[in-house]
């Protein structure tokens, strides 16, 4: 069972990414929070996410720069393992840099078509669950 | 201090003594009615001689009065009118006497009322002739005397008298008759009382002699055994000494009966329990309860021995009895002592099993994962060749590329499935609750190419419980029992695997049978072997460790795992998972 | 990502065997690309900061890092590039053969991008 941790502020995309990935990969739950204040209390297990169980992936796909929020994860050494994944429209160099200089381990830019997007998150699937091995609970 | 008198007598003893002394009663009233009648008689008798001898008195003092009368007639003497005189006087009172003797007797008060009358009549008759003689002289008073009158008189008192004194003696006779007849009697009652109460007495010796032989049988019998022991036995007094022992005394702990007698028992005991022991014993004379202690004792050779004691209080002192266990705490210590070597030693064996096991699985861990790299190296390239000089060199170096790929591959998964197995152990999750139903979704899941392609039928006959297992575990299991069964299928019948689950206390029971080619009798202990084949690669492809693996998760979970088949008709495979 | 479409792979592996294995590998791939190998973790760092022979060397778009190798070994040259400023942000994939739940977490740990177990099969 995997976990996604998706922050995404656009309900649509939100819905259209957790519905796609349940129908390609039965053992991925998705959870979906919209602001970055949320997802870092989800992360930091506070008591209003008692039940939250720690994402194995976290994929961001905010309208706006999220590089604070990149920084913030990639500093916790118990969150630093879980790998990030940008999703933005933006494909402006310098924002894809700064983001790598934070350690994002991947960028994608959003595509614009169903099926393109649908593609995407086969290969997020792919790649994420299927042949890279990610860490478990640190030691 | 007045001691309560117990009264120990038994019933039956008590009841011939009140018999006894019943009967002893009886006899004193018997006695006491007879001799108050024999008294009584006596005075009756007496006063029937009394009558009689006053009756006697009174007819001798009238004749006394006639012969006075007469012989005055005669010889005018007046000397002869002294008992004349006398005796008139002297009858009166008789007759007066009489009268109140018999004041109770009517018949004689009236027989003595005529008799009085009569007597009256003869003195007057007595002084008519004196008289006479008087007035016409001697020979006219003879005369008179010789007509009769006086003694017809004389003669009725006589008769009356006699009947009287008849009456008496009959009476007499009677009362001497009655009187006999109550002193027989009595002495016959006393006789016979005398000889029930001896025999009663006789009877009560005999029982009470038969009693005390029983008794002092008893005593000796328990003095024999108190003798005899084994044990220590003794009873102690309240101020401390002995008051009885039995030879054990001596013979456990080496004392003479003197040396015994002449202390407190407390000095005797072993100085570190001393306090101990008197503290309880005199609990137990204050509480009355019973005592069961043990602690050591000195012995006359300075040796001490442990001995179990069992007291009571009784009265005045206590009774008490020991057993030398010195014996069984020196066993005991050493048995202790033996145990906690044997642990020690279970330990430490456990300890390098274990060291050695993990050395092992170790061992077998990096063997397989060590093994991998060159493996690696070999089946990449050997892939690569095939791929890159396929048909382009000649038939035997395709055919020999083949056997090379095909060994390379064999060897992956032959590393694969023993790093597989060395991981059921370490790599095992722990055990969690966890649904059957969703697992053999899962493995049906994993399974779907095999099952579609082989058209095989999967028939989940009953509902799967939940179980405290390793899921991962319980998933390989089933996914290699499912697996076998579809790779061991009979080409040309559908494939149909059943698989069922039942109940049994303390335990499940899982089956899963096919209708494959089945496995012969002599084979089904070697197939859960490792790397146990039975048939040949090329048709059934596999390492053969699959069953092995199945067998080590079973036995991990507590279960068995056995089979039924037949050739040719198919396989059922059984195990059993705890179910606590 | 370079504007044009050939990317450049930086592969530091020291078993030559592999190094051709996935050289073959990624041709089989969609990608137009060029591999330049490192043998050892020195190489890489020589190769990244244009040392030596390296001096006309392309900054590399991809590292593929193998963690067992001699003198340096991967996760050295994974934490000097993290902490180098213009090689931080090159996307770095771990490419092992330790399947070793302690090695995955020190990569990421480190900022690997991704961690890839060598598969014994060529497919």
């Amino acid at each position: 069972m995997r976990n996604i941790l998706l922050v995404e502020d656009t309900i649509t995309d939100g819905q259209f990414i957790k519905q796609t990935f349940s129908e390609i990969n039965k053992y991925v739950n998705i959870e979906i929070v919209n602001n970055e204040e949320t997802a870092k209390k989800y992360l930091q297990s506070n008591p209003s996410f008692q039940n939250a169980i720690m994402a194995d992936l976290i994929i961001i796909d905010l309208m706006n720069s999220c590089l604070k929020f990149i920084e913030f994860i990639k500093s916790d050494s118990n969150l630093r393992r879980i790998p990030v994944i940008i999703l933005s429209s933006s494909s402006d160099n310098e924002y894809i840099n700064n983001c790598c200089s934070l350690f994002a381990n991947a960028f994608i830019i959003k595509p614009k078509e169903k099926e393109r997007f649908i593609e995407i998150i086969n290969a997020i699937d792919n790649f994420w669950f299927k042949q890279t091995r990610l860490s478990s609970i640190p030691k | 201090m007045l001691r309560k008198l117990h009264f120990e007598i038994d019933n039956k003893t008590f009841a011939g003594f009140v018999f006894v002394l019943v009967v002893l009663f009886v006899i004193q009233w018997f006695t006491l009615r007879t001799t108050t009648g024999l008294i009584e008689n006596t005075k009756l008798v007496n006063q029937t001689y009394t009558i009689i001898t006053k009756l006697e008195s009174v007819f001798s003092m009238l004749k006394d009065a006639e012969s006075g009368q007469r012989g005055y007639i005669i010889t005018n003497d007046s000397n002869y009118m002294g008992p004349y005189n006398k005796q008139r006087i002297e009858v009166q009172t008789k007759i007066n006497e009489l009268k109140e003797l018999t004041i109770d007797n009517p018949e004689y008060q009236k027989k003595l009322a005529t008799l009085d009358s009569l007597q009256k009549v003869k003195y007057e008759n007595m002084e008519e002739t004196l008289t006479l003689q008087q007035e016409a002289g001697q020979v006219a008073a003879i005369k008179s005397i010789m007509t009769g009158e006086e003694n017809k008189i004389m003669i009725k008192i006589r008769y009356l008298i006699d009947k009287m004194k008849e009456d008496e003696n009959r009476i007499l006779d009677q009362r001497t008759r009655e009187a006999n007849d109550s002193s027989s009697r009595t002495l016959m009652v006393i006789l016979i009382t005398g000889l029930l109460a001896l025999l009663i007495i006789i009877v009560s010796l005999y029982y009470i002699n038969s009693d005390t032989i029983k008794r002092k049988k008893a005593e000796e019998e328990l003095n024999r055994f108190f003798t005899l022991s084994l044990d220590m036995m003794c009873i102690i007094g309240n101020d401390g000494y002995f008051k009885r022992i039995n030879p054990a005394f001596e013979d456990v702990l080496g004392y003479s009966n003197k040396e015994l007698f002449s202390k407190p028992y407390y000095e005797f005991i072993y100085p570190d329990d001393k306090e101990n022991t008197v503290e309880a014993v005199n609990n137990m004379v204050k509480d009355s309860t019973k005592l069961n202690i043990e602690n050591r004792w000195l012995c006359k050779d300075g040796s001490f021995k442990w001995l179990a004691w069992k007291s009571v209080p009784v009265g005045d002192v206590r009774y008490a009895s020991a057993r030398d266990i010195t014996e069984q705490k020196l066993s005991a210590e050493r048995i202790g002592k033996m145990n906690e070597e044997l642990e020690m030693r279970v330990k430490k064996r456990t300890e390098q099993l274990k060291k050695s096991n993990e050395e092992l699985q170790q061992f077998a861990y990096i063997a397989s994962h060590d093994l991998q790299e060159p493996l690696r190296m070999v089946a990449s390239y050997m892939q690569l060749l095939e791929k890159k000089y396929k048909g382009k060199l000649d038939e035997k170096a395709d055919q020999y590329i083949n056997f090379a790929v095909d060994g390379a591959s064999r060897m992956k998964a032959l590393i694969n499935d023993l790093l597989d197995f060395s991981r059921l152990d370490t790599k095992a999750k722990p055990m969690q609750f966890s649904d059957f139903n969703e697992i053999l979704d899962d493995v049906t899941h994993n399974l779907k190419v095999a099952i579609k392609e082989s058209k095989t039928q999967i028939e989940i006959i009953d509902k799967m419980p939940s179980l405290i297992v390793d899921s991962t575990q319980i998933s390989q299991l089933f996914q290699n029992l499912i697996n076998n069964a579809i790779k061991f299928r009979n080409q040309n019948i559908t494939p149909i695997i059943k698989i069922s689950a039942e109940e049994q206390p303390n335990q499940w029971v899982f089956k899963i049978s096919d209708n494959g080619i089945g496995i012969e009798k002599e084979y089904y202990d070697r197939i859960f072997i490792i790397f146990q084949r039975l048939n040949n690669r090329v048709e059934y492809p596999g390492t053969g460790i699959g069953l092995a693996i199945c067998k080590k998760i079973v036995e991990r979970h507590g279960g068995q795992i056995w089979l039924e088949s037949e050739v040719g008709k198919g396989s059922t495979f059984f195990f059993s998972i705890k179910s606590k | 990502m370079n504007k044009d479409n050939c990317i450049n792979i930086l592969l530091v592996e020291d078993s030559p065997g592999d190094v051709e294995l996935t050289r073959e590998a990624l041709s089989h791939g969609n990608i137009i690309h060029q591999l330049d190998v490192a043998c050892d973790g020195e190489e890489a760092l020589s190769f990244l900061n244009k040392q030596g022979k390296y001096c006309n060397a392309q900054t590399p778009d991809l590292i593929l890092l193998d963690l067992n190798m001699p003198r340096k070994d991967g996760l050295e040259v994974l934490k000097e590039i993290r902490t180098h400023q213009k090689l931080k942000s090159i996307p770095v994939i771990i490419l092992t053969t330790s399947n070793s739940e302690l090695d995955i977490f020190k990569c990421y740990d480190n900022y690997a991008n991704a961690y890839f177990v060598k598969p014994v099969d060529l497919n």
